[in-house]
């Protein structure tokens, strides 16, 4: 009051300063780490994917070849085939035995449902390394189930069959991946207001109808982000494919790897790494696509991973 | 009125029975296993032992990529809830062109495939000529967790009303003392779950930290180099500890998430 | 008025005995009769909990009885699913489908009964124009505002041309002003279609100005059912006495044909039998005079604690000697003079009161333990 209007005006601007250097300062560390750690890193592995290879180091020559050279490449395109084929697979088999489990726990009493939502739970955050291997100890010559089929009189003879291929690396994806279709589908389940099922009901629906003209839309948004997340991971998986794959079970995210040893190709571990990129990118697309077709509600692909998302 | 009615109701649940048994067989197999008196690592069930235990405990191989893996997870734990409540403040009701790019690039590391992220931190660490060793483990770490932290403080930082600071401010405190007196406490259940994730994620690692490890090993990585010669029964013991101590893990984090803003039970939110 | 008109005798819902018990014990409904009149406008009149919603619900299907038939059409329907009865629902969360448009909301039932597309589309567009809708089709239910979400609600169930209509607080979410509105929409559409409608509420003005005959219900019972006037003049318990309208609950004694109540004694309303010994007399605060009374008028001494002007009247809030309270509302001007903490006799005709056996328990309003503060 006393202050003149001029010293007052001062304060307010420094004090309106002072709040954007606080907000800045806030903002960098995040800023430094989105430019140095995510930015300049992708950055690199992108330039490197247009230098030549040459054997124990890298020149600094632009060039296609690692790109050209993957189509002509014989066995690149049959492997990235298989890696799309197993995650749709994967995630078409998680589609299909996850929507039973989510609706079987949103009908069950609350305290049933809060049950089963903690057991999903803990394999969510269990080593996936771990649970890999176990299945080695499950699908092996001496594994477990062998050891079941011939105390069973079932086979006489160990079989081979169930490890070291891709059926193999496609259940342990599954039995894996399977609790992060769930839970999305659960709360999804969860959040249909029971109201609108009666009125569906009430409007002379059968059971079966209202199951697939209200509940199976409604929880859409939950599948969506169900089949993102078990896509991306089944895409991008490593371990599995190495674990249990063998030979024949090789996928992408292998042969990347393998690139990137001391004496190995990684100008060509990059190409191959983008193309990766880009293919999960465009199935991704695809299945928000197919997620839009005939709805009023807007769907996003935002909110794929339930260990993120808020 | 049930969801969906009687809908094949008993095939729905026994297909939903088949699902638990997927997902849960791995770690029934394996902690059987790892009790199993026998040097075969399989079945037939040769008697309950815990020579396997006893014998881990003589692998200074096995203790010491133990010891490097809690060391590693609780920098990276301390470091990405910290980095990740600034970044979740700094974003707070923040409204500029590209803040939803941002975002997108802040949680690429935990979205991408490992094996890119890993390179790509690899061919960035040799470039810049850093040697690679426990710290560039830390900072890959670090690099994948940040964003489970940012995104579990989020969640609950837009739940806190604004009035409630505004509050303070209007009773005369200070934005700092405001932090501290109001928004801190209120984020306390978030910042322990988020804490808890990301210790879970980087114990999960594998892939990242086996390409940015120079010498040192965690004990996925331990794993990771004796899974690929097949299994033995110390291999089994070292799984059945990791399947347990992670389902301990689990339900510290599904306990704590229980009733606050659960990240895993709020998903998705409008669009 | 009750001219039994020859095709509309047979009742379009009957229930007899009805009850309900919830898996947790709960007692919703205990024992209930009604019988709806064809083309009746009929409302369920109770406080939250006194199992009107839960009624309506075993009508719809959505609840089944735990005892007791429901009729409807002369039909027992125990053993009909919901989906297959003749009754349409307007939910008090409209229900709306959110992934659907206005139109397809509205198409989802002629749907179910699979008619071919082009009267689907027919039905559907000249339903939509009636409730004023026309030109919304393609919209999203969520861009509506509460009013037209309701009128879709409501041509929802109206397009599948339903023999009765229940309607769950169908006004409960919107403002006061377009409640009225819709009250006299709801009544013209009642008239015009023909159909039976039920409908729940526990705002009494609503059922007053709407309905046929209310049935009003307390603790799963119903304690009366009766057009709206007959329950205003004549209450049959102390709960209808307190909960339709303004009363005064006074509880008093009975003793030799009269009531005695504070300092007063005064003789029973004509035709009134009670067996006492305790007896609730209501009196409306509009039946309440000052001034010199009659001799056959109840008198009674208060104290004047507050003098409230409203315009066309005067309201007196006094206490009595025992210290129940009683309101009055007196003719602008003639209260005037009264002031705080003067001592005054008020007086009422006889016949003006009601008097009730007096329900076991403690003597509190009934209408304030419904929750009900007025307007």
């Amino acid at each position: 009051m006393s202050r003149a209007p001029a010293v007052d005006r001062q304060l307010g601007r420094l004090a309106w300063v002072d709040d954007r250097l606080g907000r800045f300062a806030l903002f960098l560390p995040g800023l430094l780490f989105v430019v140095v750690l995510v930015g300049i890193p992708l950055g690199i592995l992108l330039v490197v994917s247009f230098l030549t290879d040459a054997s124990y180091s890298i020149e600094p020559i632009p060039t296609l070849a690692n790109y050209l050279g993957l189509i002509g490449d014989g066995v690149f395109p049959i492997v990235l085939w298989r890696t799309v084929l197993t995650a749709v697979v994967v995630t078409a088999a998680c589609l299909a035995i996850g929507f039973p489990i989510a609706l079987v726990l949103a009908r069950t009493t609350p305290r049933r449902r809060a049950l089963g939502t903690l057991i999903l739970m803990v394999p969510l955050w269990t080593n996936l390394l771990v649970k890999i291997y176990s299945w080695k100890a499950i699908l092996g010559v001496k594994g477990v189930l062998n050891y079941g089929l011939q105390a069973a009189g079932v086979t006489s003879e160990p079989v081979d069959l169930f490890l070291y291929n891709t059926p193999a690396v496609a259940i342990a994806l599954v039995s894996a991946l399977l609790p992060f279709m769930v839970l999305p589908i659960l709360t999804a389940l969860e959040r249909v207001p029971p109201s609108l099922l009666e009125a569906a009901t009430d409007l002379g629906s059968s059971p079966r109808r209202v199951f697939w003209t209200v509940t199976a839309p409604l929880a859409r948004r939950g599948v969506l982000a169900g089949v993102t997340f078990v896509l991306v991971m089944a895409i991008g998986d490593i371990v599995a494919s190495e674990v249990l794959g063998g030979p024949s079970g090789i996928l992408v995210g292998r042969v990347i790897f393998g690139q990137f040893g001391p004496s190995d190709n990684w100008p060509r571990g990059a190409a191959m790494g983008w193309v990766l990129i880009a293919t999960m990118t465009g199935m991704l697309l695809v299945v928000a696509r197919l997620a839009r077709l005939g709805t009023m509600e807007r769907v996003s692909i935002t909110g794929a991973d339930p260990r993120l998302e808020g | 009125m049930t969801l969906g009615g009687r809908l094949g109701g008993v095939l729905t649940r026994t297909v939903a029975l088949v699902g638990f048994v997927l997902i849960y067989a791995p770690f029934v197999v394996i902690v059987v296993l790892s009790f199993n008196d026998s040097p075969a690592a399989t079945l037939p069930f040769k008697g309950f032992s815990l020579r396997w235990y006893e014998r881990l405990l003589g692998n200074d191989a096995i203790i010491a990529a133990f010891g490097n893996t809690l060391l590693v997870g609780a920098i990276a734990t301390i470091v990405s809830t910290t980095l990740g409540t600034v970044i979740a403040l700094s974003l707070r009701r923040a409204r500029f062109p590209g803040r939803s790019l941002y975002e997108f690039v802040l949680s690429l590391p935990f979205l991408l495939p490992e094996v890119i992220v890993g390179v790509a931190t690899l061919s960035f660490l040799l470039l810049a000529g850093i040697r690679l060793s426990l710290g560039t483990i830390i900072l890959a770490h670090i690099l994948v967790t940040l964003v489970v932290a940012e995104r579990t403080v989020a969640v609950r930082l837009a739940q806190i009303p604004a009035s409630l600071e505004e509050a303070s401010r209007d009773l005369g405190r200070s934005p700092i003392q405001t932090f501290f007196l109001i928004t801190l406490p209120n984020l306390r259940s978030a910042l322990i779950a988020a804490a808890l994730l990301v210790f879970t994620v980087s114990f999960d690692q594998t892939i990242i930290t086996f390409l940015v490890a120079g010498t040192d090993q965690t004990l996925p990585t331990y794993v990771w180099a004796q899974v690929r010669r097949g299994f033995t029964p110390e291999l089994n013991v070292v799984a059945a500890i990791f399947l347990i101590a992670s389902s301990l893990l689990g339900l510290a984090i599904a306990w704590t998430l229980r009733g606050t803003g659960s990240p895993l039970k709020t998903g998705g939110g409008r669009p | 008025m009750t001219a039994p008109g020859g095709s509309s005798t047979l009742p379009s819902i009957e229930l007899r005995g009805v009850a309900k018990t919830f898996g947790d014990g709960f007692q919703a409904v205990r024992g209930l009769d009604l019988s709806i009149r064809s083309g009746e406008f009929v409302t369920l009149l109770g406080p939250s909990g006194s199992g009107k919603t839960t009624t309506l619900r075993m009508i719809a299907g959505f609840e089944s009885p735990t005892r007791g038939e429901i009729l409807v059409l002369g039909q027992d329907v125990a053993r009909v699913p919901a989906h297959l009865r003749p009754v349409n629902t307007v939910f008090q969360d409209y229900a709306l489908f959110p992934h659907l448009s206005v139109f397809d909301n509205v198409a989802y039932g002629l749907k179910a009964k699979r008619l071919d597309r082009t009267s689907i589309a027919e039905k559907a567009g000249a339903m939509l124009e009636r409730v004023g809708l026309a030109g919304f089709g393609h919209r999203a239910p969520t861009s509506l505002s509460g009013g037209q979400r309701q009128r879709v609600a409501l041509a929802r169930a109206l397009v599948c041309e339903p023999r009765v209509l229940l309607l769950d607080e169908p006004l409960g979410a919107l403002d006061l002003k377009l409640r009225k509105q819709l009250q006299l929409q709801l009544v013209e559409l009642c008239q015009a279609l023909g159909i039976t409608f039920v409908h729940v509420t526990h705002d009494q003005d609503e059922a007053l100005t709407m309905s046929d005959r209310i049935a009003v219900m307390h603790d799963g019972r119903l304690e009366q059912f009766a057009p709206p006037h007959e329950l205003y003049d004549r209450p049959a318990s102390t709960f209808v006495a307190g909960f339709v309208g303004e009363n005064n609950i006074l509880r008093g004694r009975l003793a030799d044909g009269s009531v005695a109540l504070a300092d007063g004694h005064f003789g029973l309303p004509a035709g009134t039998t009670l067996r006492g010994p305790d007896v609730d007399v209501a009196i409306r605060p509009e039946f309440i005079r000052t001034g010199p009374a009659r001799e056959s008028d109840a008198v009674v001494s208060v104290t004047v604690e507050q003098v409230i002007f409203a315009g066309s009247e005067t309201r007196l809030v006094t206490r009595l000697a025992n210290g129940a309270p009683l309101m009055a509302h007196l003719p602008a001007g003639a209260a005037a003079e009264h002031r705080r903490g003067e001592q005054i006799s008020l007086a009422w005709s006889v016949d003006d009161a009601r008097c009730f056996e007096a329900p076991v328990g403690p003597s509190t309003s009934p209408a304030i333990e419904a929750g009900e503060s007025e307007e």
